[in-house]
This record gives structure tokens, sequence and C-alpha cells, in this order.
């Protein structure tokens, strides 16, 4: 077979043409260390290397949310530490007011003690986060959570409850409303109070008998003498003449048992009175309605200052009842972001495993493995450099040399 | 003697003949196209004696060109492919750079914007995260816009390189008509005397044109060539030219559309899937199936976004307590009236277009038309008709059509073409940003239950007004009764909703219809225990429309509801990418064909300088025995004279 003396020269050119682009091509891989240049070079990994970088910027989102949650939920749970302490101090005071050995003198001061803890409690109720908004007004951030003095407070949030994005799918709450945390307060076991008319007997905050035995029923306990009682429905007989529910000994201390309405054979709830209670007393136990503290207080101040007599014992227990319930919630809602701390600290974690997990991922699909590549270029190279070599033997023989 | 003497000299001709066309070989070694040429000598006619025939030495018969009509269509077909693939390749390697630039790319202003939202859903009443997520949308349109313009630089190039294109077949056409006329002046003496140079140059011309377009050519008696291209248009009939034009399309104004001028005047359109190879079909087909498509595919991406990101801005509320308005420039399918089928006058139609379905949206562009009854809309791209019926259009392909149209009137519909061009942030006002959902619930203080309700997620405004004080015509209280364990509704319907605390206290999700709102109910309510749904007055901390807006970053919203935006994006990087990729893998391949046959046309039509070397001594030597020859013719004379002086 004849060959043309152009097509040496052509074939030549276009092969070292074609072995420099190759070169070019691996030193640029070298360069940028990523084994895709274009997305020509792997479509498919470039596509994939695209989407998880998307994912690694929504990790990145997340993170910092995390970031910012931990810190909210801190500074949170240190406002709340601070109001449980005041709440402590108060109860202290409370305690403190119940020795009937005080004199109006004494019970005053604690009064102004108290009043004194009633505007720090305002304070740290009101307090502004970083941004200048307030910290427990919900959604209203540009309004004051709580307005007013000792002779009424109201709250002027809402209801809301500030969120953070912390995983795909997990809104975590971070903040916590001013209603929930001071204006709406129920009982410790959250679904009945009682009262009492009584001078000289106290009744308990009862306990449920079981988690959802107490149906929201209305009782009324009606002494018939100092020893003996009944028991009455009073939704269905207010004015307590009807047949009782039943009946029992009066034993000061001692647990009462208020049965269900329609089923005489359970225990719906269980009280105790303490103290002398006198024929025709009674004492009232009605669905929980809350309390907020700040009128608890009030009614503390009110008390200590102008309450004297029988009533007085009654007033310091329901207080303190009232502030124990308080105190609870503030630790139930402090418990509640401390598990979300948890929480979130192990968002926090999974985020650090699967960041490495995206940036292998990223590596697979489109890193470059130096080894190969380096020894690919010295491949490319030495390539190169033959065709050079025998391009420029061949292109040196010609029959002309030998002609003279 | 004198015998010896002619004998020598034709031999001395002959011999000089082939050095000449031996030293026009090595002259001509180099020059594209040329075919060596070879002396064809042959005994001259022998004179007849009694005793036999005496040889009258040789004559030279003509000078062909060792040319093979096969090998050399087989140069040209696989070259017209080649020009054809490297023109696609080179021209959507701009694409595929352009989407390799991690930090040019769509994906990171699109994280970056997303970013800017979730800021804004995390601290919803600070300025400076409202702020950044202004500026961080200002970057994502820009960027839209920067690649936007990229593409259509890139498009503005195809359509200069096909006209250049087109201008260039032209003036190859006309060199070979005019070389078929020298060829047919210069042959008067008959084919078999062959005009070697100007057929070379001719055959070189044809593979240039070759190069513009894949062009066939057949051989007339006389010498010259016909050409055709396409499906058989005629461009070069002898010495008659049919010069190609190029015009407006007649269904999109904005790109060139390749006619042949007819002889009476007039230009016929050529469709353009029959005009392939060479740089003019590497162009259009790269047009049709790679510009358009990744262009139509970025826009839709913006298309979606925008469409998408104000329908959910729309459900919020914002620093001012009013309904969020549009958050980007709304954008609609572009519409160009096309000329009337009938009138041939440009179509009076007035039809808006507007978007109802994102996810329905394609990458195609559409005719929409009118024939006095029916309306059909048709695909561009394969003329496939994707609707017909007595009304226009709803709903189709996620376009719906409002207007009037006469008969034969058509109108060019791009519903993302343009998109990324007009892609734009409608606000600048930070307070105006929707991130707060319009209501709020809370639950009645005097409630005894432990059930909550969660914070409603408006799905439409449905049942919203408009006005900054009163989202709803009343608030909507719902109240447990544990008897029929059922929530009595005031203020909204449906008017009871069921739920069962001993069944769903771990959490039901609840939709009413008017106005349209979700949201979950759990606990255990006591009897008689409320809960208000109400206007969200002052919600400045309220992130809910936000985290909603940021929701869309991964809600499969594109493509048949296949595809997030960030999704679609990628999809378009690696379709790109693949074309790009078998475009290369094509250009090699075709280049190692074209290789194959340059080999193998040149091992019979090259200059191989070696062979032209020993022919050179051998003429040589010839020569110089032709001229020993009439040496002895000399001497043999001379001896002649010398007896007789």
């Amino acid at each position: 077979m004849r060959i043309s003396t152009s097509i040496i020269y052509d074939t030549n050119v276009s092969t070292i043409g074609r072995q420099q682009v190759d070169l070019v091509h691996t030193q640029q891989q070298l360069s940028t260390g990523s084994r895709v240049v274009n997305p020509s070079d792997d479509p498919v990994a470039s596509a994939r290397a695209l989407e998880v970088s998307q994912s690694v910027a929504h990790l990145a989102v997340q993170t910092e949310n995390q970031g910012t949650a931990m810190d909210t939920l801190k500074s949170l749970d240190s406002q709340l530490g601070s109001m449980s302490d005041v709440l402590d101090y108060i109860r202290e005071r409370v305690v403190q007011a119940g020795d009937g050995t005080l004199s109006q003198t004494d019970r005053d001061s604690l009064a102004t003690d108290i009043r004194t803890q009633f505007d720090s409690l305002l304070n740290l109720a009101n307090t502004k986060d970083s941004s200048g908004d307030y910290l427990f007004s919900g959604y209203k951030g540009d309004a004051q959570a709580f307005s007013g003095n000792l002779s009424g407070v109201t709250y002027q949030g809402d209801q809301g409850v500030r969120t953070l994005l912390v995983s795909n799918t997990r809104q975590v709450p971070v903040s916590v409303n001013g209603n929930e945390l001071l204006m709406n307060i129920s009982s410790i076991n959250g679904t009945f109070t009682s009262s009492a008319n009584s001078a000289a007997a106290v009744i308990s905050d009862g306990t449920v008998s079981g988690p959802v035995a107490y149906s929201g029923s209305h009782y009324g306990i009606k002494f018939t003498s100092a020893t003996t009682y009944d028991v009455f429905d009073t939704e269905a007989d207010p004015s307590m003449v009807g047949t009782p529910l039943g009946s029992g000994t009066y034993v000061s201390g001692q647990t009462i048992s208020l049965p269900d309405p329609s089923d005489a054979t359970t225990t719906e709830i269980q009280v105790s009175i303490a103290g002398s209670p006198a024929a025709g007393d009674t004492f009232a136990i009605t669905p929980g309605s809350s309390s907020d503290v700040f009128s608890t207080i009030k009614q503390l101040v009110i008390g200590l200052e102008s309450t004297t007599g029988t009533g007085y014992s009654q007033m310091i227990s329901d207080t303190l009842g009232r502030l124990d319930n308080a105190m609870e919630n503030i630790t139930r809602l402090r418990a509640q972001g401390g598990s979300r701390q948890v929480e979130v600290e192990a968002l926090q974690n999974i985020g650090g495993d699967t960041k490495i997990q995206y940036a292998d991922r990223l590596d697979r699909l489109v890193g470059l493995d130096y080894a190969s590549a380096i020894s690919d270029f010295q491949q490319q190279q030495t390539y190169l450099e033959a065709a050079r070599n025998t391009f420029a033997k061949i292109s040196g023989l010609s029959l002309f040399n030998f002609i003279s | 003697m004198a015998g010896l003497l002619s004998i020598s000299l034709t031999g001395l001709n002959a011999a000089q003949a082939a050095l000449n066309t031996t030293s026009h070989n090595i002259s001509n070694a180099s020059v594209t196209g040329y075919t060596r040429q070879q002396v064809v000598q042959g005994t001259a006619d022998p004179k007849f004696t009694g005793v036999g025939f005496f040889g009258q030495g040789t004559e030279i018969s003509t000078v062909k060109r060792v040319y093979s009509q096969f090998l050399t269509a087989q140069v040209l077909a696989a070259d017209t492919s080649q020009v054809q693939y490297e023109t696609y390749y080179n021209q959507i390697k701009q694409v595929d750079n352009l989407l390799s630039d991690t930090t040019a790319g769509l994906s990171p202003a699109l994280e970056e914007f997303f970013r800017g939202v979730q800021q804004v859903a995390a601290d919803p009443s600070s300025i400076p995260s409202r702020q950044s997520m202004l500026s961080s949308s200002e970057a994502l349109a820009t960027r839209f816009q920067s690649m936007q313009s990229r593409f259509q630089e890139i498009r503005d190039g195809v359509e200069t390189q096909i006209s250049q294109s087109v201008s260039d077949i032209n003036a190859l056409a006309k060199k070979i008509a005019d070389l078929n006329l020298k060829i047919v002046s210069a042959q008067s003496a008959g084919p078999n005397v062959p005009a070697n140079d100007l057929l070379d140059q001719r055959d070189s011309i044809v593979a240039d044109l070759n190069k513009q377009i894949k062009a066939t050519t057949t051989t007339n008696s006389d010498g010259t060539i016909n050409v055709f291209i396409g499906s058989g248009q005629p461009l070069v009939m002898g010495q008659d030219v049919y010069s190609l034009s190029t015009a407006a399309s007649t269904t999109d104004p904005t790109r060139l559309s390749v006619g042949v001028e007819l002889a009476g005047g007039g230009v016929v359109t050529i469709p353009e899937n029959l005009l392939s190879g060479g740089t003019l079909g590497g162009l259009l087909s790269y047009r049709s199936d790679s510009l358009d498509t990744a262009q139509n595919a970025l826009g839709r991406i913006a298309v979606g976004l925008v469409t998408e990101f104000n329908a959910q801005h729309a459900l919020g509320q914002d620093l001012d307590g009013e309904l969020g308005g549009n958050y980007f420039t709304a954008l609609t399918p572009a519409m160009q009236n096309l000329p009337n089928l009938t009138t041939g006058a440009a179509s009076t139609a007035s039809v808006s277009a507007s978007i109802s379905d994102v996810s329905g949206l394609t990458t195609d562009d559409y005719v929409l038309s009118y024939d006095g009854t029916n309306y059909a809309l048709t695909r561009t791209s394969d003329s496939v008709s994707v609707y017909s019926g007595t009304t226009l259009p709803a709903g189709v392909d996620g376009m719906t059509f409002t207007g009037t149209m006469s008969a034969g009137d058509r109108i060019l519909v791009q519903p993302t073409r343009y998109a990324a061009r007009d892609i734009q942030v409608a606000i600048q006002d930070t307070r105006l940003i929707a991130a707060a959902s319009p209501v709020t619930v809370s639950k009645s203080t005097t409630n005894s239950g432990t059930g909550t309700i969660s914070q409603p997620t408006v799905n439409s405004l449905t049942g919203i007004l408009s006005s900054a004080s009163a989202h709803l015509a009343s608030d909507i209280t719902l109240t447990f009764n544990s008897t029929t364990n059922q929530f009595t509704v005031t203020g909204a319907l449906p008017a009871t909703i069921a739920y069962d605390p001993s069944s769903n206290a771990a959490g039901s999700s609840v939709t009413l219809t008017n106005p349209d709102l979700t949201f979950s109910i759990s606990g255990r309510p006591a009897n008689g225990d409320t809960f208000t749904i109400s206007t969200n007055v002052g919600g400045t901390k309220d992130g809910t429309n936000a985290n909603a807006l940021y929701a869309l970053q991964s809600a499969k919203d594109l493509i048949g509801g296949t595809a997030t935006f960030g999704y679609a994006y990628s999809q378009m990087v690696s379709d790109v990418g693949t074309k790009t990729s078998s475009a290369k893998i094509n250009s090699e391949a075709q280049q190692g064909l074209l290789d194959q046959a340059t080999a193998a046309q040149q091992s019979v039509s090259g200059v191989n300088l070696d062979e032209e070397a020993a022919n050179l001594l051998r003429y040589q030597q010839i020569y110089q025995a032709a001229s020993k020859c009439i040496g002895v013719a000399n001497t043999l004379f001379q001896d002649i004279l010398n007896i007789m002086g």
C-alpha cells in the first residue's frame, strides 16, 4: 500500500494534537482536584453532585438553625430559672407568713418584700431578646408581653410559639408564650380546684384517683354536724338539699373519697379537710380553672396586709398551692426545653456525621484519584514525547537526502 | 539515422513530459485537494516494412489524475458528518462550560436564596434577615438573567453563523458554476483530455461546500456537475446557481430559516431536518435540539419558582398585617402573533395566557391556531398537536388561554423562553415580606382539658379577607362537646369536626373548607373547652409562612410533580452534559472514519515524495538514455560524413 507524504504529517499532527488535549484535560483535573471538569465529563455524576451540594446547603441551614435553637433554648432556660428563683423566694416568705405568731407589722414587712419580688418577676417576664423583641409575647414581638402593676397585670401577647427548622421536617419550638408561662396555670393535677366557705377548716388541693377518672363533675361537701358530712352532686343539686351521693364521719386531715355521680362505686377524686368545721359549712370542688401568678401574688399581698382571722390560713394554703403549681409549671417548661436541647444536640451530632457522608459522597462522585491521575498524566506525557520523537525521525527520512 | 533521431526524440520528449509531471506533483505535494498526475504513455504506431513492423518510438496519450470517485465520495460523506458533529460540539461546549462553573451556575444562587428565606423564617421580625433575603433574591434574579443573556449571546452567535454559512454556500455554489463553465471550454477536445487541475479545484470546492452542508453531485456528459442539497434541492445545475437565502422563520420570527430562491422569484423554506451535514446542519440541529431545550429548561425553573413562590407568598401576612403581594414580578407565557394563514397579514388575535399549573410546563414552544371552528395547540419542535377543541385551551401543558381569535390566526406561545430574562424581585421594602400567617390560634384560658391546636396552615385565600385588621369575616371558635366527641365550629365550615380524645389524642389533622385552613388537634380537651382562630394581629415573630416558602425548596413542583427546582436544574445540567459528551464522542468517532477515508483516498491520489524522487531518477535516466541515442545518431552521421570527406 502506498502512503502519501502529506498523510504522514497530517496523522502525526492530529495525533499530537489529541494527546495534548488529553494531557491538558488531566492537568485541569489535577489543578481543580475534580475528576469532572465539565458536566460532559460525567453528566450523571455532575448532576448527582449538584443534588448532593443542595443537600449540603440544606444541612448548612439546619446546622445554623440548630446553633440558634441551642442558644435560644439555653437563654430561655436561664430566664425560666430566674423566674423560678423569684417564685421560690416568695414561697419561702409565704411559709414564713404561715407562722401564726407573726404580728401585723411582720406581715406588712413580708408584704413589702413580696411587692419588690412582684416587680422583679414582672421585669423578668418582659425580657427582650437580642433583636429587641419581647421574649414571652408569642408572635407579637413588638407588644410588651405584660403590662400593669400589682393592681392588675394583663398579657398582651398571643399564644404563638416561635419555632426553628432544625431538620428536614422538625420545627422545634424555642419560645414559651407568657400565657402558658404565667397567666394560665392549671392546678397540678390539671383538672379541678376546691374552695371552702368555712372559717375554721381548710380543704386541701386533692388528687385525682386515676389519670382519667375525673370527668368534670361538681361536688359539694356539706357538714351536717362537726363530725359528719354529706357529699352532693352540685351540678344536679346546687343547693345541696336532695339525696347526697354519700356521707361520712369527719376526722381532721383524713382522706375523703368523692364517687362518680353516675357510678357510686368508682372514686373520682380524693381530698382532705383539716381544722374544725361547723355544721352548715360547705366545701366546693369544681372543674379546674386556671390561675395567674400575678394575681396570686396580688391576693397574697392583700391577704398579708388585710386578712385576719381564720380565712388567713386558707389564704396561705391556697397561695402555697398556687405557687407550687406555678413553679411546677415552670419546671415542666424547663424540662420541655431541656428535652428539646437534647433533641437538637442529637441532631447536631447526626448533622456532623451526615456532613461527612455528603463530603464522602461528593468525593466519590466527582473527586479525583490523584494517584491514578498523576500516573495518567505521566503516561500521556510519555506518549506525547514518543510521538514527537518518532515524528522527527520519520519526517527526516526522504529519498531526496540521497540524491546528490 | 533520421528514424533513430526521431525515435530518440519521442523518448526525449516523453521523458521530459514525465519529468515535468513529476516536478508538478512534487511542487503540489502540499496543496489541499491536489490529485497526483500521471503521464499516460504508449508506443507510437509502428511502421510496416516488408520484413515486419518497426517501432516508431513512444507517444504521450494524456496526463491523467490518479483519482477514485468512490474513495473521494467516502471522504466527502465522512467529512460532512464530522464537521456537523464538531460544530454541534463546539456550540454545546459553550453551554457545558457555562454550567460547569460552580460559582456561575444556578445552584449556589438558588441555595443562597432559600437560605435567605430560612433566615427570615428563623427570625421573622429581624430587618437585617429580611434585607438579606431580598438581597439573595436579587442575586438569584441576576443569576437567572446573566445565564439567560449568555444563552442569548450563544443564540445570536448561532443565527449569525447560520447566515454566514448560507452566504458561504452561495459563494461556493457560484465558484462551482464558474468552474463548470471553465471545464466545459477547457475540455472542448473531449473528456479524454481532462482539465486535471481545474477538476481538482472543483473537487476541492465541492469538499468545502460539503463542510458547510451535505451535498451530492452528479456528473454530466459535458464534464459539468450538478450539486444537490437536502432532499434533492438543486444548488448548482451546470452553470446555473440556485441561491439559498435566510429569512425570519414563519413559526418564530426571532430565528432564521433557510430557503431556496426560485427561478421565478420567491423563496421556498427548506425544513430544518432536511438540511443535514456540515456547519449549517450542525448549527440547525444544535439550535433545535439543545439550545432551545436548555434555554427553556432554565426558563421553566424561573417560571416555576416565581409562580409557586408568589402563590405561597400571597397566603402570608407582612409586617404591616397586609396579605403578601407578588414577591417576584409574575411571569406569563410570551405570546407573539404570527401571520394569519389565510390572509398572510399579521394575526389580529387578542389572547392572553397564564400559568395554571407549573408541574405541567414543558420545555417546548407552541403555536396556537384557530381554523374558525377548532382551536389547536401544536408543539413547534415536532408539530404534534397537544390540544384541539372548540374552546381555547385551559390547563394544557400548564397553560390557560383567554381571549379571541379570528379564523386562520396563529400565535407563537413560548411559556418559558424569556422567563429567565424577565424574572425580577417585585418588592423592595423589607416590611412587605409576608413571613407570618394571617391567622393564629389561641385556647381559652378557662379550658380545663389538655387539648391543643397547632398553628393553622392557610391552603388558599378562600375565606381570607385582605383587610389588614381582619383577615377573617369573624373569629372561628371550636368548642368541644365530650358527649358527641365533636368540635362545634362557628365562623367556618364544616360546622362540626369529629374528634375522639381516646383515639385522636396523638394528633389528628383537620381541614376547614371555608376559610381553607389545615391544623392538627391533639391532647384531651374537656367538655366545653374552646379554641379561637383569629386574625394574627401584630404577629411579627411568626415565621409560619416563611417556613412554608422555605419548604418550596424541597417541594416537587416541576416536571409533572417529580422535580424540585434544584433537581430540575441538575437534570438540565445532566441533559446538556450528556448531549455534549455524545457530541464529542460522535465527533471523535467521525474523525476516526474521516481519517481512515482520507488515508485510503490519499493512498491512491496523494503524492509520495519518495516515489516522486524515484520517478525523477527514472525519467532522468530515460532522458539521458534518449539523449545518448541522439548522440549515437550524431556519431553515425559524422562517420558517414567522414567517409564522404
